[in-house]
C-alpha cells in the first residue's frame, strides 16, 4: 500500500503521529529533548522542497532517529571536549599521515575479515551497508532467501564488531 | 560502554542496527517496545550503533594511490582519474575479480555485472573497459569487443593499423585513439566520446564522433548527434549521471543499471525531457526521491521496483 504526502501533508502526519513519535524518542533516550527533537523535525520537513514520500510514517520515524543521532553526536563531542579523554587526545596527537596509514591498515583487516566469512557474506555486506540496497533487493539479486541475507549480515556485523574490540584494545 | 554487555544482548542490539538500516524498515513500534523492556537495551543499541558507524567509516578511507601499469595507456587513464577523483577510487574498491566464461571454441571471453555492480577489465594491449551495472561485454579477440547489453567506458590504446572495434547490436564502432562510453539498453544506443574519435558504422553511415560528441539512436530511427561535455563522459563511475535534454525513460534505465533497482518511467512521463545532474550516492531510496523532485514527478512503488508517475496522475 502506498500513500503519498506533500510537505504540508508530512506536517499533518507528524501531528497525528506525535504520541507515537514521542514515545519512540523517549525509549530512544531523548529524555527531556523529545519535544525539541520533534520541533527540529517540524522545521526540517517544512524547509525541504515539496517532494513525494512513499511512506510518510516511516519517513518521519527515520527522520526523528536521524535528528536524535545528530544531537547525541553533538552533545557527545561536547562532553569529550570537556573531559579531554586521554585516548582522544592521543589520537589527535598522531599526525594526519599516520592516522591515514592506520586507517588503511584497519580497512585491509576489515576487508580480510569479511572475505574470510566467504565471498557471499562480503558481497552482501557491501551491497547492504555501503551501497544502501535493501535486504529484499539483495535476496532477489542473488536469488537467495531473505533469511539467508539476514544471517549473512549478522555474521558480517558480528565479525566487524569483534574486530573493533580488537582495534580498541590495540 | 556501561560495563560488559552480554553477548546475547549485543547480538540483539546489532540486529536492530542492521534492520534499521534497511530503507523499508517499518518496525518502529516494535523497536520502541524492545528499548522500553530493559534500560540496558538502549545502552547496548547505542554501543552497537557506535561500532557500526566506526567500522563503516573505515570503508570510506581513500585507498592507496593506484599506479598505472601500462605506460601506453597512462595518459588517457590518468586524465580519467582526475575527472572522477575520489569517488572513482572508492568505486575501484568494490571492483571484484572478473569471471570469464570461456566457451571453449574460441578466445571469446564474456564479462558480466549485476545491476548496481561495477567491474574494471584490463585488456592485454593496455586498453581498458569499465563495465557499469547490468552489463554484458564479450571480448571476441584482443581488439574486438561486443557490448551485448548495458554500459561500458572504453579507454583504448590506439593503433591505426589495427583499430579497436566495438560491436553492439547491428552497429559497429571503430576507435581512432580513444576514450568513449557506450550504452545499449531497452531505450536504444548511446555513444559519447571523451578523447580521440570514434567512427560509427564505418562501412555505412561512417559518422565520425569527436570529443564532446554524443550520438543517440532510438528504435530504427536515424542517429542523432548532440554535444556533451567531455568531462561528463563516463561520469557514472564517479556517481554522477549528467543529462542534457534526455528522456525520463533513459534516465530511469540508467538509474536501474547504476543502482541495482528497477526504476521505470510511468505512462505519460517517458518523454519528459530532463537536463541536470543526478548523484547516485546515498542509497537507492534517496536517489529516487531526488530524481522525482528534480523531474517534477512522484516516485511510487511498483511491483519489486519504483515508478516515476505524473504528479497529477490519479493516486492508486
Amino acid at each position: 500500500m502506498t500513500s503519498l504526502a506533500s510537505t504540508s501533508g508530512l506536517q499533518r502526519v507528524l501531528e497525528s503521529e506525535r504520541p507515537r513519535l514521542l514515545r519512540f524518542l523517549a525509549a530512544r533516550g531523548a529524555g527531556d529533548d523529545a519535544e525539541d527533537v520533534l520541533q527540529d523535525l517540524w522545521h526540517k520537513i517544512s524547509g525541504a522542497e515539496a517532494r513525494p514520500v512513499a511512506d510518510p510514517v516511516s519517513y518521519l520515524f527515520r527522520a526523528a532517529e536521524n535528528v536524535l543521532r545528530d544531537r547525541q553526536r553533538a552533545s557527545l563531542s561536547r562532553d569529550r571536549r570537556q573531559h579531554e579523554w586521554q585516548d582522544l587526545a592521543n589520537s589527535d596527537d598522531a599526525p594526519q599521515g599516520e592516522r591515514v596509514l592506520i586507517a588503511r591498515q584497519r580497512l585491509r583487516e576489515a576487508e580480510e575479515t569479511l572475505l574470510a566469512l566467504g565471498p557471499r557474506v562480503d558481497q552482501i555486506f557491501r551491497r547492504y551497508r555501503l551501497d544502501g540496497l535493501g535486504q529484499a533487493a539483495i535476496a532477489r539479486e542473488l536469488g537467495i532467501s531473505l533469511s539467508s541475507v539476514e544471517k549473512d549480515l549478522q555474521k558480517a556485523y558480528r565479525a566487524l564488531a569483534q574486530l573493533k574490540d580488537k582495534f580498541d584494545a590495540e | 560502554m556501561n560495563g560488559q554487555v552480554s553477548d546475547i544482548l549485543a547480538e540483539d542490539a546489532r540486529g536492530w542496527v542492521i534492520r534499521l538500516q534497511d530503507s523499508s524498515f517499518d518496525g518502529w513500534d516494535a523497536f520502541a517496545d524492545w528499548l522500553e523492556r530493559d534500560p540496558a537495551h538502549l545502552a547496548a543499541y547505542n554501543a552497537a550503533l557506535e561500532t557500526d558507524q566506526a567500522m563503516a567509516a573505515l570503508f570510506a578511507v581513500p585507498p592507496e594511490p593506484v599506479i598505472e601499469a601500462e605506460p601506453v595507456a597512462a595518459r588517457p587513464s590518468r586524465r580519467l582519474f582526475l575527472i572522477s577523483g575520489g569517488a572513482f577510487a572508492a568505486a575501484l574498491a568494490v571492483v571484484v575479480g572478473w569471471t570469464s566464461l570461456d566457451t571453449g571454441r574460441s578466445a571469446r571471453t564474456e564479462y558480466a555485472t549485476a545491476a548496481g555492480e561495477r567491474r574494471e577489465v584490463a585488456l592485454a594491449d593496455g586498453s581498458k573497459m569499465v563495465l557499469n551495472g547490468a552489463t554484458r561485454v564479450a571480448l571476441l579477440d584482443k581488439r574486438h569487443a561486443e557490448l551485448i547489453q548495458g554500459e561500458a567506458l572504453f579507454t583504448v590504446r590506439h593503433d591505426a593499423a589495427d583499430p579497436f572495434i566495438v560491436k553492439t547490436g547491428d552497429v559497429t564502432l571503430e576507435d581512432a585513439g580513444t576514450v568513449f562510453n557506450v550504452v545499449r539498453d531497452e531505450t536504444g544506443l548511446r555513444v559519447s566520446v571523451a578523447e580521440g574519435a570514434v567512427i560509427y558504422q564505418p562501412q555505412a553511415d561512417a559518422v565520425r564522433l569527436t570529443p564532446g560528441d554524443a550520438l543517440s539512436v532510438t528504435g530504427g530511427a536515424k542517429p542523432e548527434v548532440t554535444r556533451t561535455v567531455t568531462a561528463d563522459v563516463g561520469s557514472w563511475r564517479g556517481g554522477q549521471l549528467v543529462y542534457r535534454n534526455e528522456t525520463l525513460e533513459r534516465v530511469a534505465a540508467d538509474v536501474s543499471r547504476n543502482l541495482g533497482v528497477q526504476l521505470r518511467a510511468g505512462k505519460g512521463t517517458e518523454a519528459i525531457p530532463f537536463t541536470g545532474t543526478i548523484s547516485t550516492q546515498g542509497g537507492p531510496g534517496a536517489v529516487i526521491e531526488r530524481i522525482a523532485a528534480l523531474t517534477g514527478t512522484r516516485a511510487i512503488r511498483a511491483g519489486k521496483g519504483w515508478m516515476l508517475d505524473t504528479i497529477d496522475g490519479a493516486p492508486r
